[in-house]
């Protein structure tokens, strides 16, 4: 079953465009993905992401369009928010209450039986390493701490897909790192992850697989490398350093694909319109004139590249 | 879960909230000023001190509720924490339910005592039981009132209900007009049975009752029709 469908899905806040007409459909439901795993929700701020989140967290409704998850809408069918663990993207949470009991609350709320919901809001705090802080309120935690103990009040009652919305805004490197463990691990055990960021180098931690979204409109989706692929508009740039730059520079001058060619003493790079084709002749000039070379790489090939692409950002 | 154990939930969570926060405090000692107040004039031998004292409680009456009411629900809304509550299959409706049965009874209580306490210390004696029924009544009804205001606007939610009720519901219910029927405070004197025999005879405690019944259902359907449009 598809996780999330939109279908021209529209809001807006007043006069105020949130998303406009936006159409995308989980990984998972195309043939030869694997259900479950991390999707990167990509866009600067105001891009729409959070109003996304909402939409898919039952938060709001779509002004216009459509917006299912598990096939129901999720502002109007209370089961399907049972199968939901969303973490908003601001930081107050009911602060006079310890960590356990939050998350506890929390898990009761989502349907967790009395009986269970303690143990299971101890074994989330446990998965996101609050152990030792979880009899402690949260009033006195850092946004490390507050951020983890957000996610575990996502992952207690066992939902089938998480929506992190800004899961590591302002939290220290070290916590970052360990988050983006515990969120990895979440996907490999077959969860739905949809983690929302305005900074790239989040994202690329945690997946390959991402959704740009800017001024409301979704504009890519896919492997990043594919989106990459995609943006025929664009040369692809390839960047080598060896010992003898100019060599290459005389072996491809005469090729058709190449759109512009870059030297300077120590590297060459070079931009394409056909990678493949590029990257066979390269090889052979590499190989036949005997060079050494010390770093072969695209630098369009990181996220930063693919988001100024479909942005229309200048580099 | 079902709608009556996430109404629970979110009652204890209030609860909670309220004996870990600093409202509670502030009600407790404007529960004593009324007393205080009794105790300064006590031996004045004046008749009319059980009214007097009668009004000076209904000052707290319109306070404490707002207090504890307003802002659970204020707060709420505006630190977005309704974003955890929405995005869980929890009814909408038990959410304030869940506020209502946790809060409105710890106002009334915390009223109630002042009330008897002023009571024993001002004249004597405790007061009547009928008062005790009516800033009962009237507790609740101010605490529903508060509850729909702070829905429509939850950043003022407290200061907006203290001031309609200070300067609109009390000048209100003291007009000799029917206008005095919209008037909260009106119906509890008149429940009370504080008024002059005269003004008691043109206003009946069964009609109060009634009253006081529309005036909370009236709140309650524009609280539920707020609360269920309310996007996180």
């Amino acid at each position: 079953m598809t996780a999330i469908k939109a279908e021209n899905c529209s809001k807006w806040y007043g006069q105020i465009l949130g998303i406009s007409n936006v159409t995308w459909t989980t990984p998972g439901t195309t043939p030869g993905r694997l259900t479950g795993g991390v999707v990167g929700l990509l866009g600067p701020n105001g891009a729409g992401k959070s109003t996304l989140m909402k939409l898919m967290a039952g938060l709001l409704r779509p002004s216009r369009g459509a917006l299912t998850v598990f096939g129901a809408s999720p502002y109007d069918d209370l089961e399907v928010r049972r199968r939901i663990g969303y973490t908003p993207e601001h930081e107050k949470a009911w602060d006079e209450l310890t960590a356990l009991e939050l998350v506890t609350v929390m898990a009761r709320l989502a349907g967790t039986p009395r009986t269970r919901a303690r143990d299971a809001a101890a074994a989330a705090l446990d998965a996101m390493g609050m152990t030792d802080a979880m009899h402690r309120r949260v009033r006195g935690f850092s946004k490390g701490m507050r951020q983890r103990t957000k996610l575990a009040t996502a992952i207690a009652h066992g939902p089938d897909l998480l929506l992190l919305d800004e899961p590591l805004t302002g939290v220290d490197p070290v916590a970052r790192a360990e988050i983006i463990e515990r969120i990895r691990a979440l996907g490999a055990a077959g969860k739905t992850i949809i983690v929302s960021s305005h900074v790239l180098y989040e994202i690329e931690a945690l997946t390959s697989e991402i959704v740009v979204i800017h001024r409301g409109q979704v504009l890519a989706e896919g492997n990043v490398f594919e989106i990459r692929r995609l943006i025929d508009k664009h040369p692809h740039r390839i960047r080598v350093e060896c010992d003898r730059p100019r060599a290459i520079v005389r072996a491809l001058a005469e090729a058709d694909h190449l759109s512009k060619i870059s030297i300077d003493a120590t590297s060459v790079t070079l931009e394409t319109r056909d990678p493949d084709r590029c990257y066979d002749q390269l090889a052979a000039a590499v190989l036949d004139g005997g060079l050494v070379v010390r770093s072969l790489g695209s630098p369009d090939n990181n996220l930063g590249a693919v988001f100024d692409y479909l942005t229309g950002t200048p580099r | 879960m079902t709608a009556m154990s996430a109404m629970i939930t979110i009652a204890w969570v209030a609860l909670v909230r309220l004996v870990r926060g600093r409202a509670l405090w502030i009600a407790l000692v404007m529960a004593l000023l009324p007393i205080g107040y009794a105790l300064v004039v006590r031996d004045g031998g004046r008749p009319d001190l059980p009214a007097d004292l009668f009004a000076v409680e209904q000052l707290l009456l319109v306070v404490v509720p707002p207090m504890l009411l307003a802002a659970a629900i204020g707060d709420e809304l505006e630190d977005r924490t309704t974003a955890y509550l929405w995005s869980r299959p929890v009814p909408r409706w038990s959410v304030l339910a869940g506020k209502l049965v946790a809060l409105a009874p710890i106002a009334i209580v915390l009223v109630l005592a002042s009330w008897i306490v002023a009571g024993l210390v001002g004249s004597g004696s405790a007061p009547p039981l009928g008062t005790v029924a009516a800033l009962a009544a009237g507790g609740l009804v101010i605490a529903i009132v508060a509850m729909g205001l702070a829905t429509l606007v939850p950043k003022h939610g407290i200061a907006l209900t203290v001031t309609y009720f200070l300067f609109l519901d009390l000048p209100i219910g003291a007009l000799p007009a029917s206008l005095r029927y919209l008037s909260v405070t009106h119906h509890v004197r008149t429940l009370a049975g504080t008024k002059t025999a005269a003004l008691a005879q043109l206003d009946p405690q069964g009609p109060a009752v009634l009253a006081l019944a529309l005036i909370a259902c009236g709140w309650s359907a524009i609280a539920l029709w707020r609360i269920r449009r309310i996007e996180a």
